[in-house]
């Protein structure tokens, strides 16, 4: 397995399709989700998601990288690179190529964003592994999900297989439509618009962090059908079923935590659950266009069970999930960066500001994070060919674990990423899975050997 | 499918341990299997190098700039002072004090890794600085008398405070106390340089004064630090 690690100009290659979209389109202006992150970027926090695929034989890395140079010119949006603006960060034409990468024990490190010539996601093969991380100031998973379906299509073209092209799976010969780059949250914030109710402060997981540039990875793999089939058991979907599951594992491991004894030193406990907009406002961006839903457990009131948890989750979705009230928080975000005196703020002032604003309005709300993707969609003419598709999100000092689901088949698999040395959650949301009945398959990039920190007692 | 018999998951046949509780694997037919294609490679490339300059480049660069801006200037300078009659006079100042800058800015990135020949050239450094602006009208007035000991005198008392800073175990409210010891010093010294730059009566007056407040202060922060607190975390002891 070969990987080129020299980057060159690829101008000269003769793309006539892609100078033409460089010409008209030398610069983009980030979109409105995009704008907080690159005021975040450090070692601790590279704000890069990654799906990967587990295919049924070893990668051809020179077909792989093949097929990515021949998708390129369809995606002209992502191909460019992070520059610094006096007021704002901009998109810039990356004219470098990019070359499909080895993988990592510790993948979705800090990567070079900020660097010119420096792309927004990575390609990388390992073994039967392809692994596609994009920085969230890119794209959503919606759009990373088409660039990665795109892809695996056009590497089985080259080895013969041939692909139907829809809205899940472009061509790579096709045009891109101006929609597709367009930032839906501008069309559909409504000024004047009363802002979203802010929360208190949410509980945050306890634990030493692991060593930089180190994150752990735990992959349970269920049963798809099981696992819809006991969701529907407790009258729930298999997002609200799983959201809950995490929720009783956070619940669990909070009731164990020597710092939260006691009703008066306890904090909400609340989940940030990612939807896609799409299903609410019509648009086909391939950029941001994601919100979310804020389930939460108020744990001084008392125990919750799962079945009570299942009905709050159900409820605050309800709630959540109205195109009304996403239009707040639309317009809220829209609202803020369109100020004229948030507008004139040079850029390391803004910088600052954004990094705050992060954390007050960001970070402190919420206790992790858990995204569930849903079905891959693979087309159906290689699906069979991939054994399975899991989602890794980037984990905080914030947010230390994070989970992802997707499913691919009957293959349901949940990740967990995590940047600290204690493994309570991940290890009690999979034993609750299987107390109810379910077989979960687990595996790690971190060995259990490696914890150092003293989990507490009452969860071994 | 080997599984762990305390969380009830199933493990990867490699697996020697449970990735969730690390409790070891029981194999039923012996050894692990060793499992090549594992979801992770078990060596690390990231974080990604491949854009980044080393530490020495970065320095190397740094200097370059700062030579090139200090170069422009200066030139600016000179240009600007020449235009109206050919002569050197007021931009002399401004040379010697960007030059200074420039020797200030480059020196700990030159030295970094030579921490103490650094501190040394940045003293020689501003010694020269205000030699060459005493020295700019023809004479030598003040650099000598007030400049060099008021200088020498800051280095040994920031250098003493430092050592005495660092020499410290255990780090607390005792900083303070030997901040307070070195600012008292330091300002009798001070006072004792203009006095005999000036020639009247070397005995200190208004430093001694204020030693005689800052000693007690130090006094009782060092009691502090070391009877009560003990470099304990002082939310602890004053929580509410």
């Amino acid at each position: 397995m070969m990987f080129t690690n020299s980057s060159h100009r690829d101008d000269e290659s003769g793309q006539p399709r892609a100078d033409a979209y460089r010409d008209r389109h030398p610069w983009y202006a980030l979109d409105h989700a995009a704008l907080i992150y690159p005021a975040l970027l450090s070692d601790t926090m590279s704000a890069s998601y990654r799906i990967q695929a587990t295919l049924d034989a070893p990668i051809e890395v020179p077909l792989l990288q093949a097929a990515l140079d021949a998708i390129r010119p369809r995606f002209p949006y992502f191909q460019i690179e992070l520059r610094k603006g006096f007021f704002w960060f901009f998109f810039e034409r990356n004219t470098v190529r990019n070359a499909v990468i080895g993988d990592s024990r510790f993948p979705m490190q800090k990567s070079a964003v900020g660097a010119q010539g420096g792309y927004l996601y990575r390609v990388r093969a390992h073994a039967n592994h392809i692994a596609l991380e994009v920085c969230h100031i890119l794209t959503d998973g919606y759009g990373a999900l088409i660039f990665f379906r795109t892809l695996l299509a056009e590497y089985y073209r080259l080895q013969g297989i041939c692909t139907a092209y829809d809205a899940t799976v472009f061509d790579p010969r096709g045009t891109p439509e101006p929609t597709e780059w367009e930032d839906s949250f501008s069309r559909y914030a409504d000024p004047g618009a009363p802002k979203p109710h802010r929360g208190p402060r949410a509980w945050h997981l306890p634990g030493m962090p692991l060593p930089l540039h180190t994150m752990r990875i735990t992959t349970g793999v269920l049963s798809l059908s099981a696992t819809l089939s006991k969701a529907k058991e407790y009258g729930a979907t298999l997002t609200v079923f799983l959201a809950a599951v995490f929720l009783a594992a956070l619940q669990d491991v909070q009731d164990a935590d020597p710092a939260s004894q006691g009703r008066r030193h306890r904090r909400t406990i609340r989940l940030q659950l990612p939807a896609n907009l799409r299903g609410f406002f019509p648009s086909s961006t391939l950029r941001n266009f994601s919100l979310f839903a804020l389930p939460e457990i108020d744990t001084r009131l008392g125990h919750y069970g799962l079945e009570e948890i299942i009905t709050r989750i159900r409820a605050i979705m309800a709630l959540s999930f109205d195109a009304k009230e996403l239009k707040r928080t639309i317009t809220r975000n829209v609202m803020t960066a369109k100020h004229p005196v948030i507008r004139v703020i040079p850029l390391p002032i803004k910088n600052i500001l954004m990094r705050m604003i992060y954390r007050t309005h960001g970070e402190n709300m919420y206790t992790s994070l858990s995204t569930n993707v849903g079905p891959a969609r693979m087309p159906s003419s290689f699906a069979d060919r991939i054994k399975r598709i899991d989602v890794v999100l980037p984990s905080t000092p914030g947010l230390k674990t994070v989970a992802g689901t997707v499913s691919h088949g009957d293959a349901l698999s949940i990740t967990f990423g995590s940047v600290i040395e204690r493994n309570d959650l991940e290890r009690l949301f999979f034993r609750r899975l299987v107390r109810t009945g379910l077989r979960v398959k687990v595996e790690s990039n971190h060995s259990g050997r490696d914890i150092k920190e003293p989990n507490h007692a009452i969860l071994q | 499918m080997p599984y762990c018999s305390k969380c009830g998951v199933e493990v990867e046949e490699s697996a020697a341990t449970c990735p969730l509780c690390s409790a070891p694997i029981q194999h039923l037919g012996g050894d692990t299997i060793r499992d090549e294609s594992s979801t992770y490679p078990q060596h690390i490339i990231d974080p990604d190098d491949a854009y980044r300059l080393s530490k020495s480049e970065r320095r190397r660069m740094g200097v370059e700039l700062l030579t090139l801006v200090a170069g422009l200037a200066t030139a600016a300078l000179l240009l600007v002072d020449m235009f109206p009659d050919g002569a050197i006079g007021w931009s002399m100042y401004a040379i010697g004090s960007v030059a200074e800058l420039w020797l200030l800015s480059i020196l700990p990135l030159m030295l970094a890794e030579k921490p103490r020949l650094m501190v040394v050239l940045m003293l020689a450094a501003i010694l020269a600085y205000l030699c060459f602006i005493d020295s700019i009208d023809g004479s030598m007035s003040w650099s000598l008398g007030f400049g060099a000991p008021i200088l020498m005198v800051t280095f040994i008392a920031v250098y003493l405070t430092t050592v005495a800073v660092r020499s410290r175990a255990i780090k607390g409210i005792n900083l303070f106390g030997i901040g307070a010891l070195g600012l008292a010093g330091y300002l009798v010294a001070l006072e004792s340089i203009i006095r005999l730059a000036l020639h009247i009566s070397a005995r200190p007056y208004w430093s001694v004064v204020t030693a005689l407040v800052l000693v007690p202060i130090a006094i009782f922060l060092f009691y502090l630090h070391g009877r009560v607190l003990r470099g304990a975390d002082l939310r602890k002891i004053f929580r509410l």
